[in-house]
């Protein structure tokens, strides 16, 4: 039996009101995460992913709708316990080693003296920061600042790790780092929530995804279910006709031009639809040299999902 | 919680006497009592008068003169613990009285408005801390930094007074509660409109202005209505009702105005007071008894009461508003 990790119900969030204009960041959104998965959000900036964060924390507090961690409601002390937030722009304690900027955000989760110690220790040389641990956190670089933002995110053990944007600001070595801190936490059987309005890394270790936009899910799944909506391919043909085109205009959800006249990528409904293709040029008797499925990335779903509409931000809650 | 409590507390602390202007500000206390090492008594005649007085040297080029009541009342000698005295109260009441209380409600409302800012104030907020205990560690790390910069300054200067004088009265020490309690007021105050409106100058100028009203409101009364109305009813006590009509601001005193005065009085913290209880630390209980005026505004029943319903009701309404708050 699964349980449920993270649990939105038709969750609305409006700013604003009393005198200035209301934005509506989330239009009533439904999100299940079950324990132990990897959960993506995505977005892009001003969707709303991080206000969905801070309502699983109850850093505001939602319009309506509810939302749950762990079957407790979101944003009371005992969720909170069960949860380890990365912030979107962490603004660490300049003033303190990171080593001590550990200890402290240990002190706050609750860690005894001696196991914050451990703790912060264990995670620098977790993150690769054993050797700067004595050094002021405010010297750091902005990939080390990242890292111990995580670090402290994770210092407690949560069940629940929440990371809002935890790649921003990282080199690529230091992205393949994260990913590869992900798998081992899906390992150890921690849930993961994550923001991102970067796709590649979600691509490789999200179990599941949403794409959220202006404030509402588009798309969510699996990501297998994600990417096999449709089958792609592209052809490459050897006297192609108007007509066998035609032909296949009708059999295909969507052809699109290549190249050359004999070039063409057509979207199908499913894979068995490529025989009828192929059945359709032999019968018009053009020639056929290649048949390529195109794997689609979730880039692609995420641009369809936002039907061309890439503009940033929010917009007024009036007009519902 | 305490964990979190102490944690957020060590936090602030630290922060604030490692940053720039606490290393600053112990550095300037250090230097207090550096000088109080270096203290010396002269005893000096005036040429024209012919007035003798004391003298405080500090290492032999810094002097302050006529120090009063220094002279020993038979004019033989100095008294040093009136120097002592004299020292402990103006140390006491203007270096921490009032350069250490701004000094502590800068930092304070530094970082309180410093704590709000989002990437900040979320990883604090995140974690199983109810936000109530966040106000109060808060507040509590402005008392300790507080408490501290005074100890050192009074502590300090009573240990070097005391072998430079050979006087070790321990009613030296007392004040350095004192200014933490005073403290205690204005930072509750400050800490309120550091979280209404969110800037840090607006949180430092609200406080002093208001401890500055209630000074007022205090002046009015004490030096100001209570004498005139004395004045009212003796007259009126020797020669009938009616007959202190002549007295300059008699309807004032005795009509609405000062009712309202009256009403503040009993309301508002009283700075002076807290100037009196650092007089009776300095000096011991005779100094306010031998002052007729003083002895009569002194109610340490009403200072306590009105000072802790001041602190109370403006922590409470800090915490709901942080309770509320969205981030
Ligand atoms: N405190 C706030 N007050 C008013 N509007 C806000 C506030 N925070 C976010 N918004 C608006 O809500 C929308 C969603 O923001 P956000 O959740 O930060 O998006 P994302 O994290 O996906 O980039 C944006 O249009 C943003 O301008
Ligand atoms: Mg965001």
């Amino acid at each position: 039996m699964t349980e449920t990790a993270v649990h939105f119900d038709r969750l609305r969030k409006v700013y604003g009101g009393l005198f200035g204009k209301t934005v509506e960041a989330l239009r009533g959104i439904t999100i299940q995460v079950e324990r132990g998965q990897i959960f993506g959000l995505l977005g892009p900036n001003g969707a709303g992913k991080t206000t969905a964060v801070k309502l699983l924390l109850g850093l505001c507090r939602a319009t309506g709708g509810s939302a749950t961690v762990f079957g407790e409601p979101a944003g009371t002390q005992d969720a909170r316990r069960k949860i380890g937030y990365m912030p979107e722009r962490p603004i660490l304690p300049s003033h303190l080693s990171g080593q001590k900027a550990l200890e402290h955000f240990g002190a706050l989760s609750g860690l005894s003296r001696a196991e914050r110690r451990e703790q912060a220790g264990k995670w620098l040389e977790r993150m690769g920061l054993g050797h700067v641990g004595n050094q002021k956190v405010g010297t750091y670089s902005k990939g080390m600042g990242q890292r111990i933002g995580i670090a402290q995110a994770l210092l407690h053990d949560p069940p629940l790790v929440v990371l809002d944007e935890p790649t921003d600001g990282l080199d690529p070595v230091g992205r393949r780092e994260i990913r590869e801190l992900l798998f081992e936490m899906k390992k150890k059987g921690t849930t993961v929530f994550l923001n991102s309005h970067l796709l590649q890394e979600v691509e490789e270790c999200c179990d599941r995804v949403a794409i959220l936009h202006k404030g509402e899910i588009v798309r969510g799944g699996t990501l297998e279910e994600l990417l096999a909506v449709q089958a792609e391919y592209q052809l490459t043909m050897d006297g192609m006709t108007d007509a066998a085109k035609k032909k296949l205009k009708e059999i295909a959800v969507e052809v699109d031009d290549g190249a050359t006249k004999n070039e063409l990528v057509v979207r199908l409904e499913a894979e068995s639809h490529v025989d009828k293709v192929v059945d359709a040029l032999r019968a018009d008797n053009v020639g056929i040299r290649g048949v390529v499925p195109i794997r689609r990335r979730l880039e692609d779903i995420f641009v369809d999902a936002l039907g061309g509409d890439t503009s940033v931000g929010g917009h007024p809650a009036g007009g519902e | 919680m305490i964990t979190g409590f102490i944690g957020i507390v060590r936090f602030r602390v630290g922060g604030s006497l490692k940053g720039v202007l606490g290393i600053l500000s112990l550095i300037a206390c250090l230097i207090v009592v550096i000088m109080c090492f270096g203290v010396g008594i002269d005893r000096v005649t005036e040429e024209a008068s012919g007035v003798e007085f004391s003298r405080i040297r500090f290492f032999g080029s810094m002097t302050i003169d006529r120090v009063p009541l220094a002279i020993t009342k038979d004019g033989a000698g100095h008294d040093p613990t009136v120097i002592h005295s004299w020292l402990g109260e103006t140390l006491a009441s203007w270096i921490c009285g009032f350069v250490g209380i701004f000094i502590g409600l800068v930092m304070t409302c530094n970082y309180i408005t410093s704590a709000s800012e989002r990437g900040s104030v979320e990883l604090t907020l995140s974690r199983p801390i109810p936000r109530p205990i966040v106000v109060l560690s808060e507040y509590t790390a402005g008392l300790i930094v507080v408490g501290v910069l005074t100890a050192v300054v009074m502590g300090g200067s009573w240990f070097a007074l005391g072998l430079r004088l050979g006087v070790w009265s321990p009613g030296y020490l007392v004040p350095i509660l004192i200014v933490v309690a005073k403290f205690a007021i204005v930072s509750a105050v400050g800490m309120l409109f550091a979280l209404l409106g969110r800037h840090w100058a607006l949180a430092i100028m609200i406080p002093i202005g208001f401890w500055f009203a209630c000074y007022s409101v205090e002046q009015a009364k004490d030096t100001f209505l209570d004498p005139i109305r004395e004045q009212v009813d003796s007259i009126e006590k020797e020669r009938g009702p009616g007959a202190a009509a002549g007295v300059p601001m008699a309807s004032l005193a005795k009509g609405g105005v000062g009712k309202s005065v009256d009403i503040l009085y009993v309301v508002l913290p009283k700075p002076s007071k807290f100037d009196y209880l650092v007089k009776w630390a300095c000096w011991g209980r005779e100094s306010i008894e031998e002052d007729e005026a003083l002895k009569k505004a002194f109610d340490p029943a009403n200072i306590i009461i009105s000072s802790l319903a001041w602190l109370v009701i403006c922590l409470g309404v800090c915490c709901l508003l942080f309770h509320f708050r969205e981030f």
